[in-house]
């Protein structure tokens, strides 16, 4: 019984201890992000590994998550003699939850694992004690610009994504029925507002940032040990794909609490 | 080298593609909700909005014409809807045009509706009031639609019996449909009415042909010659009737106004008795002569000079009696 209170006790001091690192570790990041000096070359380096490729990525995924999403769907609401409110629940649904979500997601395994890989094998080689030996800040050239990167460009990746999501959605709606690119639109922007929107671009803002900042924590915080940068990689996915779920629920309550839904 | 000289740019398309398909989205969305032209309000004063939300559409005649922008609450039985009207319609809703909250589609999100008013009314002005009207909702028509299933239930339990009746009953529809023997005497009665056609067929045939008085009748014109002139004989009659009549009024006239024998002997009384008299004292006379003759004839000097045989008188005389007395 006492072990196993002192086991919660002290999964509990390490998560707690975790939160208060992650904390400190952002906010020694954001002050990078503040204090000079701008990498921006390493900024375009990231910006360019982060954006461009993964969009081939996100664009496939995108496309099949809209025209699934379509042809899934359709039933229920031709059962309801409602298929012409397809396009409009299509383009809610994309634009509010699925093409922030799976695009972060997404990023999670292929960038948050990448940056915790990275940075995992810069501590477990040393590069990063050398950098600061050298008079390089690791937090601003690694790190900062990193998360600053992940925070640009995965709301731009959510922009594509929506995108070729509505693409996918109207690919599918022309499978059972001839509906022009016009008219497509017209009932998938009669659904929307900008409550839909801005919540869902704010959203992939912070999906951004946590997915940066989780994989740089994870590899810059990696043990001693080749295997330990393993760890980091997987641990970043995983904790970066929590954190994207906790960000969505805290998302979809302010939205409540600010537009009334 | 030349790898990370294209970095930039690409990254630069990249990011320009997804700032523009963001700025396309927004500015398509903006102007779905009038977001980037000119607007003006319209208040209305509803008892229930129905669920209706700010951002929901207003519909003027079925086209999107601006968004609700505030909902508020002025008394416990009067919610104020504030609506944001594109500016480019204001001519043509009416100050007494009628505002009500209707639904897009059965299952849509709430409209508000904007009917229009008359052409005499004046276009509408910012920050106008309109007056509301209640629409017929989904709760009012599920109330009305139960009313309607419970009738239909009794129509068609109604019909259960009827139908029942109708299979199992002996009423006169029920013969109709399961005894034959109407039917039987039905095929008989146009049997019957078959061969009465025929026959009738016959007649008609026999008509046509001019055969027997009635065809002669229908296909002969001498007939109707000689009964034209029979009538244009009865007119010359009638002709004479006619001048016979009127002298008849011409003489009745003189005898009823004249100082004729006529005219006295129908209206003067005095001149009838005498006239009665005279015939009464002339038949006096006459058998006075009548007596007077047998007289002379019964007298002895007429029979010396006459020479008749005394017997002979008394055969006839004898004779007479029995014819006089029948």
């Amino acid at each position: 019984m006492n072990m196993m209170l002192s086991k919660i006790t002290g999964s509990l001091n390490t998560f707690f201890i975790e939160v208060g690192n992650i904390l400190l570790f952002t906010v020694n990041v954001v002050k990078q992000l503040f204090s000079g000096p701008f990498e921006h070359k390493e900024l375009i380096k990231q910006g360019y590994q982060i954006g461009n490729k993964t969009l081939p990525l996100i664009a496939i995924t995108g496309f099949i998550m809209g025209l699934v999403l379509s042809l899934q769907s359709r039933p229920v609401l031709v059962d309801f003699g409602a298929q012409s409110l397809l396009p409009g629940m299509i383009a809610v649904s994309i634009i509010r939850e699925i093409g922030p979500v799976i695009t972060a997601l997404l990023c999670a395994g292929k960038i948050s694992s990448g940056i915790g890989a990275e940075l995992g094998a810069m501590k477990v080689t040393e590069q990063l004690d050398a950098m600061e030996v050298s008079g390089t800040k690791p937090l601003n050239f690694v790190v900062a610009s990193r998360v600053l990167a992940t925070t640009l460009l995965v709301p731009i990746l959510v922009f594509f994504a929506d995108a070729v999501g509505l693409l996918g959605s109207f690919v599918a709606v022309n499978m059972h029925e001839s509906m022009s690119v016009r008219l497509f639109m017209s009932q998938a922007f009669n659904s929307l507002s900008f409550s839909d929107v801005i919540p869902a671009t704010i959203k992939s803002v912070f999906f951004g940032f946590f997915i940066g900042l989780i994989g740089a924590y994870k590899g810059y915080h990696t043990d001693k040990g080749t295997e330990s940068v393993g760890i980091s990689a997987n641990s970043a996915v995983v904790t970066a794909s929590l954190v994207i779920f906790i960000i969505d629920l805290i998302a979809v309550q302010v939205s409540d609490i600010i537009y009334g839904f | 080298m030349k790898k990370n000289k294209n970095q930039p740019l690409k990254l630069g398309i990249f990011v320009t593609l997804g700032l523009f398909i963001f700025i396309v989205g927004i500015y398509y969305l903006g102007s779905k909700q009038d977001l980037f032209s000119s607007t003006f309000t319209v208040n209305s004063y509803f008892r229930d909005v129905k669920g209706l939300v700010q951002g929901n559409n207003v519909r003027y005649s079925g086209i999107n014409v601006g968004t609700v922008s505030k909902i508020d609450i002025v008394s416990d039985s009067t919610i104020l809807v504030k609506m944001s009207i594109n500016d480019k319609v204001r001519e043509f809703i009416r100050k007494d045009s009628k505002v009500e909250i209707g639904s897009d589609g059965l299952m849509g999100s709430k409209i508000v509706k904007i009917h229009p008013g008359s052409a005499n009314a004046g276009s509408i002005s910012d920050d106008d009031e309109l007056e509301s009207t209640n629409s017929l909702d989904i709760e009012e028509i599920l109330k009305e639609a139960k009313v309607v299933i419970d009738d239909g239930q009794i129509i068609t339990k109604n019909l259960v019996e009827m139908t029942d009746n109708l299979n199992n009953g002996d009423g006169d529809i029920a013969k109709l449909l399961n005894d034959d023997e109407i039917t039987t005497k039905l095929s008989q009665f146009g049997d019957e009415m078959i061969s009465v056609s025929q026959s009738i067929d016959g007649i008609t045939r026999k008509i046509n042909r001019g055969e027997g008085d009635l065809g002669k009748l229908v296909n002969d014109t001498t007939i109707t010659h000689e009964f034209h002139s029979a009538m244009d004989q009865f007119g010359n009659i009638m002709l004479r009737t006619d001048t016979i009549a009127n002298e008849l009024m011409i003489f009745s006239k003189s005898m009823n106004n004249g100082n004729g024998l006529v005219n006295r002997l129908v209206y003067d009384s005095t001149m009838a008795d005498n006239v009665d008299t005279t015939i009464y004292k002339v038949g006096k006379s006459v058998d006075n002569i009548v007596d007077a003759a047998e007289t002379i004839e019964k007298s002895w000097i007429f029979n010396l000079f006459s020479g008749n045989n005394k017997k002979e008188r008394q055969e006839e005389r004898n004779s007479r009696k029995p014819n006089n007395m029948k």
